[in-house]
């Protein structure tokens, strides 16, 4: 499936595909938008991408995590667009025979994904400024 | 064999401040993408911040400051992610 979707990410479909009778943990992160930032009110986020490197990043971290951790499954899907406060910017999901892995796993993928991928967030505040976000300072290489 | 050509660069988010979606700069391949930074940053001085905290891509693959261009390629630069 596709890691970038400009559609809004709907857990309940996402996490039913996910039931499996050699999954005995399932763990669904879901990074949603809050009301404030940096002491400031936000009214919502837009998230841009590099599409085409954005997918290849996601899909080969999530097969390293299924490698790592012998998941029965994982995916990520991340918003690109408009999310509104209390919108789901990303989701990620593991599946595995024990909860240690799954969690474990889970964490991994969005952290990798927050630092690495070609994604940013443009936060815009009910003051009328705005601002794009940085999770890291990925000097050059 | 030196060539004048013009380099395509593909600039993100908050790059966008400074410079267009796409940029063209001129220089003799070979050249590095360090040559390239370096041409982006004479377009707009101010973007020097901004552009010491990019990667660069060609295609879909990160490379180093130091990789050769060859004519034809796209540059993107990366600025920090910001995702989640």
């Amino acid at each position: 499936m596709k890691s970038i979707t400009d559609k809004p990410l709907d857990y309940s479909t996402l996490f039913a595909d996910f039931r499996d009778p050699n999954s005995g943990a399932v763990v669904l992160f879901s990074g949603e938008v809050r009301g404030s930032n940096q002491g400031k009110s936000v009214d919502r986020l837009e998230y841009e991408a590099y599409v085409p490197m954005a997918e290849s990043m996601i899909a080969s971290i999530l097969n390293e995590a299924i490698d790592k951790w012998n998941l029965n499954k994982a995916i990520c899907v991340h918003r690109i667009g408009t999310v509104e406060v209390m919108g789901c910017a990303v989701v990620v999901i593991t599946a595995s025979a024990h909860r240690a892995s799954a969690y474990e796993a889970n964490k991994y993928i969005i952290d990798r994904v927050k630092h690495e991928v070609p994604i940013w967030k443009h936060e815009f505040f009910t003051d009328g400024t705005s601002e794009w976000g940085e999770n890291c300072e990925c000097h050059h290489q | 064999m030196n060539k004048e050509v013009e380099i395509t660069v593909g600039c993100f988010a908050g790059l966008r401040k400074y410079f267009a979606a796409t940029e063209q700069v001129k220089c003799t391949i070979p050249a590095t993408c360090g040559e390239i930074l370096e041409k982006m940053l004479a377009k707009n001085p101010e973007a020097e911040i901004m552009l010491s905290k990019c990667r660069i891509a060609i295609g879909e693959q990160f490379v180093p400051q130091d990789f050769v261009l060859t004519e034809n390629v796209v540059v993107f630069l990366i600025p920090p992610s910001s995702g989640g």
